[in-house]
């Protein structure tokens, strides 16, 4: 088995994942913030630790000012429904995942206004157009960090400068960035990037160059809809992988791939060079129409 | 009633207890988790117990470290 839904949720998880949470289960198990006992007192230092390493890993200076959530989806929830009022304007990109989305559509009907700043079919944002988008009603820019579907990296610091010029709230959507390492898979994304687009028939989404992109390909080939490729490489070629739309319909107008969509490869640090090259093998037979 | 020999620092949160614990702990000054005395407060959780010849030196430590802290109580 191939796992190319890494863009979803990584898989397989590194041990010390599971032996963190069973640790937990069976050695401390206690609220913490309640009761003094050595359990409890454990369990927040449990926490603290989490907290430490998420300050360190996004380079936030006050450990207290980390607010856990159960999910990212949970956490933009609480932004988007907590910072905006009705009578703003909030601006945003239109390669959203669904969970800013359809977020800002359901604030919308509540009387915040939204202003969609499109990408390049290639997914690229142009800061100086968000910047445009700002008026005096404006509180704040909610950006992904990069797309779901074709993987490129928005400007999140050039933009983050803008929004601190201008003194606005920065809402980041790291769900595809947070704690991945792109530079570890560079070398496996540009490999399946190049290899696709020598396959006949087959047209790749998104940019060329890995290096400026997270670990995530989108591709169609002309025989086949998303959804059968996808199929057939799970049940005949043990490839898991994300087809349609991603839960990013925006996106996939952006790119030109609405309403049928795309295949997405994404790539975690777990994939090797010779499950790349099965991948490719598997989307060459099924291009050229090979039972 | 015995003359006072500690003095405990309330906190915010149990986060915050941890995080002045190890601000303590890196300036040398001695101290202990405990839960938080019920005389002083109906708050839930713990507090950090240091040596009340110590009250003033925890204090610089952990005002230099911008750690917040809601009260000092001798007990």
């Amino acid at each position: 088995m191939i796992y190319f839904d890494n863009a979803a949720t990584t898989w397989p998880k590194p041990p010390g994942v599971s032996t963190a949470m069973v640790r937990f289960m069976e050695e401390v198990g206690s609220n913490l913030g309640r009761a003094g006992h050595r359990l409890a007192v454990e369990a927040g230092r449990i926490v603290y630790a989490a907290r430490q390493a998420i300050a360190n890993l996004f380079h936030v200076g006050d450990p207290m000012r980390v607010v856990f959530g159960a999910n990212v989806t949970e956490a933009l929830n609480l932004a988007l429904h907590s910072l905006l009022r009705p009578g703003e304007l909030v601006i945003t990109s239109s390669v959203e995942h669904n969970s800013v989305m359809r977020l800002l559509r359901a604030l919308e009907a509540r009387g915040v206004e939204v202003t969609v700043v499109a990408c390049s079919p290639e997914g690229m944002l142009d800061p100086a157009q968000v910047e445009a988008a700002i008026r005096r009603h404006t509180p704040m820019i909610v950006l992904t960090h990069a797309s779901n579907v074709v993987g490129t990296l928005l400007l999140v610091a050039e933009v983050g400068r803008i929004a601190g010029r201008h003194g606005l709230l920065f809402l980041v959507d790291a769900a595809q960035t947070a704690g991945a390492f792109p530079l570890d898979e560079v070398m496996l994304t540009q490999r399946l990037i190049d290899s696709l687009l020598a396959i006949g028939g087959v047209r790749v989404y998104g940019g060329r160059v890995a290096a400026r992109q997270m670990a995530t390909v989108s591709f169609r080939t002309d025989g086949m809809p998303p959804d059968e490729i996808g199929l057939r490489l799970d049940e005949e070629y043990g490839i898991l992988c994300r087809v349609g739309l991603h839960c990013s319909p925006a996106a996939h107008r952006t790119i030109g791939s609405f309403p049928a969509g795309t295949v997405r490869f994404g790539l975690g640090a777990m994939n090797t060079a010779d499950e790349v090259d099965a991948a490719l093998a598997a989307v060459e037979r099924l291009a050229g129409g090979t039972p | 009633m015995s003359e006072p020999i500690y003095v405990v620092i309330l906190l915010p949160s149990t986060s915050h207890a941890i995080r002045a614990e190890a601000v303590l702990k890196a300036a040398g000054i001695p101290c202990k988790m405990i839960p938080v005395p019920r005389q002083i407060s109906s708050d839930c959780g713990v507090c950090i117990r240091v040596a009340r010849e110590n009250r003033e030196p925890a204090r610089a430590a952990l005002d230099a470290a911008a750690v917040a802290w809601e009260g000092m109580h001798e007990c």
